[in-house]
């Protein structure tokens, strides 16, 4: 009787202690965080002193924290800098200790966005993968005029310096994640495309005498196009144009600026750039115009326009998708020093107000050889849209 | 047409990319993932223990503290003396960090008969003028290495390719293709076989290669019977690419310092890491990249990691030539001002990294369930002495039970936070290092307090400046993967001015002339009238020669007599009859 009493005491007190030991492990867990985190939560139980929770990494209890918010059992603690994966994390009050997390490479698309650094990473580039749309503006030439004795298709018809454009243009972001900041380890490879209709010939059959009805519509006295009709306006200038333009090539993103943890919504993000870019250019000469075609070496062919260059592209915030660049190639459009161009290119993206399916924009481009050739400086103004808006919408017939 | 060329272009350019990524060595590698806190066997984590001779009821360490050339010259002169003592023989692990290691590591794979390479002992009373100090003897000596230590004018000629290659190897890090186009360019300019980093190369020419025949070059292995199973899992090396250690040399364990620094923490986290001939390991983990690993030595600064099996992983080295050899070992142990560009708040964020860049950067990975983890970039390896500037952590973590600890440092022994921190009296942590995670011995404070107090009577007495603590306890420590275990005899040597030493110099002149201390400071020595006796300049601060600068405008010389000098003072300081008696004495049970 005496051994099992005894017996029966042991088990007790170990029961006990064991009950005990749980209840202190389990007085503080930490929710396991993701890659990138800069947020750290989890549950304390009411016996914790909140205040003394203390976060430490790989061993090292110098981690910069913001003091714990604790609410109903459950705590929350803001660090200085994001957390990597396959960090083991720990947090401790006094002597209490919970279990080693080890920080996880979770899905950055399956997750919710959360507080902190996750958010503001997505600030640092809000450009969705895959990107493409269609645009419609007014080219402006009137800065080259003094050039244009060497330009080609100077004979096409037209007596304004400002014609509408139209074109397609897509970019792709083949590598690179985009909730981590840019760097040459974690760069950003696109390839990108671009068409453009209208702006080397000098006429799109809107002249200044007898146009057409729709060119009333088009371009809003040749300047700055509506948002109106666009389906009609698009199928114009496609038609009419006498030039078209395709480029085509690799945009390499591999430097951020102002990427940083610190970044709030709205700051500018931007990424640096290098980019290779082959164009090819067709232009409906006239026949006047076909020697100084085959005097530009170009013949028949379509006329070369490449370029390699270096530039800056804003990748978050209303004004995503800003340049600016410059570069050197060639232009054969220019019968002078066509093999040594050097090329800028800016491009000022801006959010319309009212409409969430169009973006406006302003571009300048100069093609220069620096020397005594022929130089083109191009601005141009319009609209970059939702390319389904140039089908009209099909509306369901009204039930009777 | 354009088009086309710029298609042939671009095809040239990737296929001078991808022939150079094939390039690349590929080498098949021993490893171990480890987990101390698993309780991992001992002979997993020291596999050494397997090949070296059982050991008897003690084993005998010895920890050579850093100290830049000041530590150099004085464990020359320490090594010296062991040699002299006819110890060398028995000690089965010598350890060293820093400075040290700049003596113990050419002096663990030199060919050169050690009588030579570390010169004779020469007792004070054969100290008879200048002209005996001057002579550091040739090349082959170790001396001449450490006189002739210089950072500017010849070493920085020399680094000024490591420069060069060192931009190219951050391009190279950051991009790789990129890198290797550039890597390419640089070979076909002019080939340099040295691919270190710019500290090591320039530290590497220094104390290695006038040692050890292509040190810069060559792999490092321990010995015949581990180069032959390097080579048996790697047919395309040859002997010729590996150098060993020639038998009956110390295991030799050399201290650095893994730097983590990042935005989330505040200082940065300090993690050990041992070279050795063998191997090079983290013994406990620290998260899931870091720690938990131990990788033969040819094998480290490798990414590309596919474990083969449990043993055996195939990696990739960073360029053709870029190895891991003993100039990275010797940068990294005594990368001393690194730790400098990551802490201090008077260096702008940004730039941190250019400076920091400097010093060595080694790629670090781990093995977790079979699958193969790392950071994305190289990390920083700095200076063992950020952490335990003494050595002695690796002889505890091994279980060693007889310790000889040279202390080279400069200054009082009273203010010496790498001897306090061992008691768990010091929480230093700034530029110089970390001391917060250091403790090792308990009943800390009455252990330090007697080896103070044994300290103060040596210094009294005018004799070596030595302390034999019996029967310490250890405490486990796991940032440095140590067990607690007991009957642990240190006999600590501070490297202090010795008065009798002083007295008995043939050189009187130069005797009056050397400083002494009073109150832990180093004063001028006064004449029969109570005057005080200028210093001879050069020995101004003897044995505390400054880390850099001693030798104005030279960063890190020392001038040949400021190197004898202090090596025949420590030699004297384990040859003399008291200290050699009371070593017996205390660790005799070892030797």
């Amino acid at each position: 009787m005496m051994h099992m009493l005894t017996r029966a005491l042991v088990v007790g007190v170990w029961a006990v202690f064991v009950i005990a030991a749980d209840a202190e492990a389990q007085a503080v867990s930490v929710d396991a965080p993701c890659d990138g985190a800069t947020v750290l939560s989890g549950v304390v139980t009411d016996v914790v002193d909140a205040g003394a929770l203390r976060v430490s990494v790989n061993g090292s209890s110098d981690v910069g924290q913001d003091p714990p918010q604790v609410s109903d059992g459950r705590f929350e603690i803001t660090l200085a800098g994001p957390l990597t994966a396959g960090d083991a994390v720990v947090v401790s009050a006094g002597t209490l200790r919970s279990a080693a997390v080890e920080v996880a490479e979770c899905d950055a698309e399956a997750q919710e966005p959360q507080e902190g650094r996750k958010k503001e990473e997505l600030t640092n580039d809000d450009r969705e993968n895959l990107i493409a749309s269609a645009y419609l503006g007014t080219a402006f030439d009137n800065f080259a005029s003094g050039e244009l004795r060497t330009y080609l298709n100077q004979a096409a018809a037209g007596p304004t310096d400002t014609r509408p454009i139209f074109g397609f243009d897509f970019e792709f972001r083949m590598t690179g994640n985009r909730t981590k900041p840019t760097t040459p380890r974690n760069s950003q490879l696109w390839v990108y495309g671009e068409t453009l209709h209208g702006v080397r010939s000098r006429d799109i059959g809107c002249p200044k005498e007898n146009p057409p009805a729709i060119c009333a519509d088009l371009s809003n006295d040749g300047i700055f196009p509506g948002l109106e009709n666009i389906p009609e306006k698009a199928a114009f200038i496609m038609k009419n144009a006498t030039s078209f333009e395709s480029y085509a090539g690799l945009r390499w993103e591999f430097l951020g600026i102002h990427q940083t943890a610190d970044n709030k919504p709205g700051d500018t993000s931007a990424n640096l750039y290098l980019k290779a870019q082959i164009g090819l250019m067709a232009i409906t000469a006239n026949a006047e115009d076909q020697p100084r075609i085959a005097a530009s070496g170009a013949g028949s062919d379509a006329i070369d326009n490449h370029l390699v260059a270096i530039g800056l592209i804003a990748t978050n915030g209303s004004m995503s998708g800003s340049y600016v660049e410059a570069g050197f190639g060639r232009t054969d459009l220019f019968l002078e020093h066509s093999k040594d161009r050097w090329k800028f290119d800016g491009l000022l993206a801006f959010a319309i107000p009212g409409t969430d399916w169009a973006s406006g924009f302003a571009q300048i481009t100069v093609d220069s050889d620096f020397g005594g050739g022929s130089d083109s400086i191009q601005s141009y103004v319009g609209i970059d849209f939702d390319v389904s808006k140039l089908w009209p919408s099909v509306k369901k017939p009204e039930a009777n | 047409m354009a088009t086309r060329d710029i298609i042939k272009l671009i095809g040239g350019v990737l296929k001078a990319v991808s022939t150079q990524a094939a390039a690349t060595p590929k080498l098949e590698v021993p490893y171990r993932s480890i987990d101390f806190d698993g309780g991992c066997p001992y002979d997993d984590l020291f596999p050494e223990a397997r090949h070296l001779p059982p050991p008897g009821a003690h084993t005998l360490g010895v920890a050579i503290s850093g100290g830049g050339t000041r530590s150099a010259a004085a464990a020359l002169g320490q090594l010296r003396g062991l040699h002299a003592n006819g110890w060398l023989g028995r000690v089965r692990y010598l350890s060293a960090v820093s400075g040290g290691a700049w003596a113990a590591t050419p002096f663990t794979f030199t060919g050169t008969d050690l009588a030579i390479f570390l010169g004779q002992p020469r007792p004070p009373g054969e100290i008879l003028d200048d002209a005996t100090l001057q002579a550091t003897g040739g090349e082959a000596c170790l001396g001449h290495s450490i006189a002739d230590s210089g950072l500017t004018g010849p070493g920085l000629r020399a680094a000024l390719p490591q420069i060069v290659n060192k931009v190219v190897d951050r391009i190279g890090e950051e991009n790789e293709a990129l890198g290797a186009a550039l890597k390419t360019a640089l070979e076909a300019l002019g080939p340099d076989d040295d691919q270190s980093e710019i500290y090591s190369s320039i530290i590497g020419r220094l104390f290695i290669d006038p040692h050890v025949a292509d040190g810069g070059r060559r792999l490092f292995t321990w010995t015949d019977a581990t180069r032959a199973e390097a080579r048996r899992l790697n047919p395309q090396l040859a002997d010729a690419d590996f150098v060993v250690v020639p038998a009956g040399r110390p295991f030799l364990i050399l201290g650095g310092t893994i730097i983590e620094h990042r935005p989330l923490l505040t200082y940065p986290n300090l993690i050990p890491v041992e070279y050795t001939p063998y191997y090079v390991t983290v013994r406990q983990r620290f998260g899931r990249n870091l720690g938990g690993i131990l990788v033969s030595s040819y094998g480290y600064d490798t990414s590309e990691v596919t474990p083969r099996n449990e043993s055996t992983a195939a990696v990739q080295t960073r360029s053709a030539k870029k190895r891991f050899t003993l100039h990275d070992v010797v940068g990294s142990t005594g990368a001393a001002p690194q730790l400098f560009f990551y802490v201090s708040d008077k260096i702008p964020d940004k730039i941190r990294g250019i400076p920091a860049g400097v010093f060595p950067e080694f790629d670090h990975w781990t093995v977790r369930d079979g699958e193969a983890h790392g950071l994305p970039t190289p990390v920083p390896h700095g200076d063992g002495g950020f952490l335990d500037n003494l050595g002695m952590m690796p002889l505890l973590a091994r279980g060693v039970t007889r310790i000889i600890a040279f202390i080279n440092s400069k200054g009082p022994y009273k203010e010496n936070h790498d001897l306090m921190a061992l008691f768990g009296l010091s929480d230093r942590h700034d530029t110089n290092g970390d001391k917060r995670h250091n403790l090792v011995f308990a009943d800390g404070r009455r252990r330090y307090d007697e080896l103070i107090a044994d300290f103060d009577a040596r210094v009294g007495r005018g004799t070596t400046v030595m302390h034999c603590g019996k029967s310490y306890q250890v405490v486990g420590n796991d940032r440095y993967g140590i067990r607690p275990y007991g009957d642990v005899t240190v006999c600590w040597i501070y490297n202090h001015p010795v008065e009798g030493w002083i007295g008995d110099l043939a050189d009187t002149e130069l005797a009056r002339r050397l400083p002494v201390t009073r109150d832990g400071e180093l004063v001028k020595q006064r004449d029969a009238a109570g005057q005080e006796i200028d210093f001879d300049p050069r020995f101004e601060r003897f044995p505390w020669y400054n880390t850099f600068g001693e030798a104005k405008p030279r960063v890190m010389d020392l001038k040949p007599e400021q190197v004898n000098l202090l090596a025949h003072l420590s030699c004297w300081t384990v040859t003399n009859d008291a200290s050699r008696t009371e070593l017996l004495a205390q660790i005799g049970d070892a030797l």
